[in-house]
């Protein structure tokens, strides 16, 4: 009994480490930072920081929320280094969300998002890296990148006013890729780049998208110049590959025949952004494609296990595997597989546009600005959120994060449930939302209440109970 | 009839009134004697249900949940057994018209009692019963305070039901125990199942709308089952229908519930109920009579003819010389009586003990 009692009281006194979300009935447990990662992924579970670290509009958004009713889990969190916000420009590729120990895919019911706040310029140093094959020369190519190199809002986001950046454009055909204008130089104003991009043609040659991807993540960024400018200045290498076909070395190459280049460079890749490397993350390359033209695989979405050994099934399909590219696939499309593979391992995004205005947006894109903290939203069939779980939240490009938290939610009550705005997620209600729910039903209830005395007077007055007759029975 | 301002009467305010003259939510002038008054206690529970939900969830969304999570189940249906039951003793305050400060600490105990019996049933079926009662993962499942399920709560919602009887039960020294303690179970089954029904995958997942419905149903089903109108708080009256007279009325009931009997005609002196004889009515033409168990009856004492009227029925009461005593008839609220063929008409009516 004294053993019952004390548990009782125990219970009534102690709710562990487990913090309540305030308009909530969820608790939730202290984050869990997996040990051994590069960066620290920092989840947002208690309001001080929340007020600390995010603007005071975005503190909602800051609090992790569940809403059972539209099956809907929302988590803030932050990237640190050195316990440093890191801000990154990420989106839904570069972040694993675990709920229950399985991995989200974000597709039938499921639905992952991560939705970045707090923008900021960061120091970068920019790789362009445009293809100057022969077929750019074909259908105005060349004058659509160019075009769109030139656009204000690429330029705007190339060259920011507030923070020191640098572009250093290339031209790649054959072998190593050569600076534009024939001299290496770093670009540091609008005015170099302008002069650089109108004075931009096409070469002549096959395509080595491959090498000169491994060329801009490796012995470029390895030469001292650039260490020393990327150390002095604090920038971030970020490299944007475009290219109108395939990786094309030799008149016989055939789709397949790229698979093991591609396997090549991703090893690559995986190395030069390896943690292994002992690489400050702020050095580390991320690689953006850009495709012009329309996808030859227009369905390709990356296998579930995708590492970077890549076979030519996965690579081309079963279509395309033997196809020649020099005057057969490359006039078909452009390899949109490739560019999607490189991109994933490269820490970066992949985008395939065909006209100057989508181009100028995949460039802007891939200068994007950096975020401070970011909002891990996911959506699951409600049936999962009917007891305690656990959500991972594990990065899976630039560096290695990882962290996770238990979260539970009342097994008895909920608070209002969110409603659905533009988006198709749910924003939360305020509490007063209960009003909504509680007055009309007391109103009904008081309606109900006095229902009975007005049915039953009325019915005496319909049947003359209550009125006096006009005069005595005649007799 | 009531204002609205009297309709709309703050509820707790009025539940702690002494004796009052001007009508509260619970009032008994709004509930005429018809089927439907079985429902009004139906609906005040089922207010009192609704209101602590609120209540629970604002405690919950806007205080710091300190306590253990599976501390929130007992609190949720410590509170709404506790709530209901004192809506029903309350609500009978009020009905009664008594000073609920006056008789405070009784209900104070019942409502206590009430919460201990469902704070205890809680514990008992959670970490007792479903501990016994499962094994391997279901015996994991049935602990796990964050689990929403019905499968394990089941007793849960049963045995505080169960309490929710009890309290009231006690205050009203056992009588109506059958209805307590099975209106009070079910109640509270009826609750639980709300809630499953509004919360289960499918039906939306939604434990807001859930918590409504579990107040709302079980707080209706309590007291519909539980604690019905008794008939002691109306009595019958007669009432003139005719042109001549027309609303004079007079109580059958005697003020201490003795039984009484009221006669009605044209005698100047003694007679309850004065009718004309113009009118056809006779010395002593009727008479209505009330019993210990407040039955009450019509007779008639004339050979003139006597008519009660009600829907499909009409029932001849003229005094028949050949028998020793005169016919009577049961009457029911809403019964007509014709005295003669003079068009007098009399209604039997139940009304409010209180109505003056």
């Amino acid at each position: 009994m004294k053993v019952w009692l004390l548990g009782v009281a125990m219970a009534i006194g102690c709710g562990g480490d487990l913090t309540h979300i305030p308009n909530s009935t969820t608790r939730v447990a202290r984050p869990e930072v997996v040990d051994g990662t590069e960066l620290e992924l920092r989840i947002f579970t208690d309001e001080r920081e929340c007020r600390a670290k995010v603007q005071p509009e975005d503190l909602h958004l800051c609090m992790p929320y569940v809403d059972r009713a539209n099956g809907e889990v929302r988590l803030g969190f932050q990237l640190r280094l050195d316990g440093d916000a890191f801000p990154l420009p990420l989106s839904s590729e570069h972040i694993k969300v675990g709920h229950l120990g399985r991995e989200l895919q974000g597709s039938g019911v499921n639905k992952v998002e991560i939705v970045p706040h707090d923008p900021m310029q960061a120091p970068q140093l920019f790789v362009l890296l445009i293809d100057g094959s022969s077929s750019m020369s074909q259908k105005r190519r060349m004058e659509k990148v160019r075009k769109a190199l030139l656009m204000p809002e690429v330029v705007e986001s190339f060259f920011p006013h507030d923070v020191k950046t640098g572009v250093v454009v290339f031209q790649f055909t054959n072998g190593t890729p050569v600076p534009l204008g024939g001299r290496l130089q770093v670009l540091e104003n609008r005015r170099q780049f302008k002069e650089k991009i109108r004075n931009m043609r096409p070469l002549q040659g096959y395509t080595h998208l491959y090498d000169a991807i491994t060329y801009a993540t490796g012995e470029f960024l390895e030469q001292q110049a650039i260490q020393d400018l990327l150390t002095q200045f604090e920038m971030t290498p970020t490299v944007v590959a475009l290219t109108d076909g395939f990786n094309n070395m030799a008149a016989g190459d055939t789709c397949g025949t790229n698979a093991q280049r591609l396997s090549t460079l991703l090893k690559h890749l995986e190395t030069v952004r390896s943690p292994e490397t002992g690489i400050d993350p702020r050095r580390r390359p991320s690689v953006y494609t850009v495709g012009l033209g329309r996808p030859l695989r227009s369905r390709f979405s990356m296998p579930r296990d995708a590492g970077v050994g890549v076979t030519p099934r996965q690579l081309c399909g079963k279509r395309f595997l033997n196809r020649r590219i020099d005057g057969d696939l490359e006039n078909r499309g452009i390899d949109n597989a490739s560019l999607e593979w490189i991109a994933r391992v490269g820490g970066g995004a992949s985008y395939v546009r065909q006209d100057r205005k989508g181009l100028g947006k995949a460039f802007k894109s891939a200068a994007a600005a950096r975020y401070h903290w970011f909002e891990a939203r996911y959506r699951v069939p409600s049936f999962y959120l009917r007891r305690s779980f656990r959500t991972t939240l594990r990065l899976v490009s630039f560096a290695t994060g990882e962290a996770s938290v238990e979260i539970h939610p009342s097994a008895w009550l909920d608070a209002p449930p969110g409603e659905r705005v533009q988006g198709g997620w749910s924003r939360q209600r305020p509490f007063r939302a209960i009003l909504l729910v509680l007055l009309p039903i007391l109103g009904l209830l008081l309606t109900m209440s006095t229902a009975g005395a007005a049915a039953y007077h009325a019915k005496r007055a319909m049947f003359m109970r209550v009125r006096r007759p006009k005069g005595p029975p005649q007799v | 009839m009531l204002s609205p301002r009297q309709a709309l009467g703050v509820v707790w305010f009025q539940a702690l009134r002494s004796r009052t003259t001007d009508g509260s939510f619970v009032n008994i002038f709004l509930i005429p004697y018809t089927w439907y008054r079985h429902l009004a206690m139906g609906f005040w529970c089922a207010a009192w249900g609704l209101m602590i939900w609120a209540v629970v969830l604002t405690v919950f969304v806007k205080l710091s949940m300190g306590w253990h999570p599976s501390m929130d189940g007992s609190i949720l249906i410590c509170a709404l057994a506790g709530g209901i039951a004192f809506a029903s003793v309350a609500g009978e305050a009020v009905l009664r018209r008594r000073s609920v400060f006056a008789s405070s600490w009784r209900l104070l105990l019942a409502t206590s009692l009430t919460v201990g019996l469902a704070f205890a049933g809680y514990w008992f079926w959670t970490e007792v019963f479903n501990r016994l009662a499962y094994s391997d993962q279901a015996a994991l499942d049935a602990v796990e305070p964050s689990l929403v399920s019905l499968r394990y709560r089941i007793g849960v919602f049963g045995l505080a039901g169960l309490a929710s009887g009890l309290g009231p039960l006690m205050l009203r020294k056992f009588r109506g125990w059958f209805n307590h303690l099975v209106g009070g179970t079910t109640a509270g089954l009826a609750g639980g199942i709300a809630w499953h029904l509004l919360n289960y995958q499918g039906l939306g997942s939604d434990l807001f709308y859930a918590g409504a419905g579990l107040g709302l149903v079980w707080g209706f089903v309590h007291g519909l089952l539980c604690w019905g109108l008794p008939d002691e708080l109306y009595a019958g009256w007669l009432r003139v229908m005719s042109w001549n007279r027309h609303s004079r009325r007079i109580p059958i009931d005697a003020m201490d519930g003795a039984p009484s009997e009221r006669f009605v005609g044209h005698f100047t002196r003694g007679l309850d109920l004065f009718l004309p004889a113009e009118d056809q009515v006779l010395e002593m033409h009727l008479s209505v009579a009330v019993d210990e168990e407040q039955r009450y009856s019509a007779r008639g004492l004339s050979l003139q003819p006597t008519r009660v009227r009600r829907f499909l029925e009409r029932i001849n009461l003229s005094y028949d010389a050949r028998r020793p005593t005169p016919l009577q008839t049961k009457l029911s609220s809403g019964d007509r009586i014709e005295l003669g063929d003079g068009g007098t008409e009399l209604e039997f009516i139940m009304l409010p003990k209180e109505e003056q």
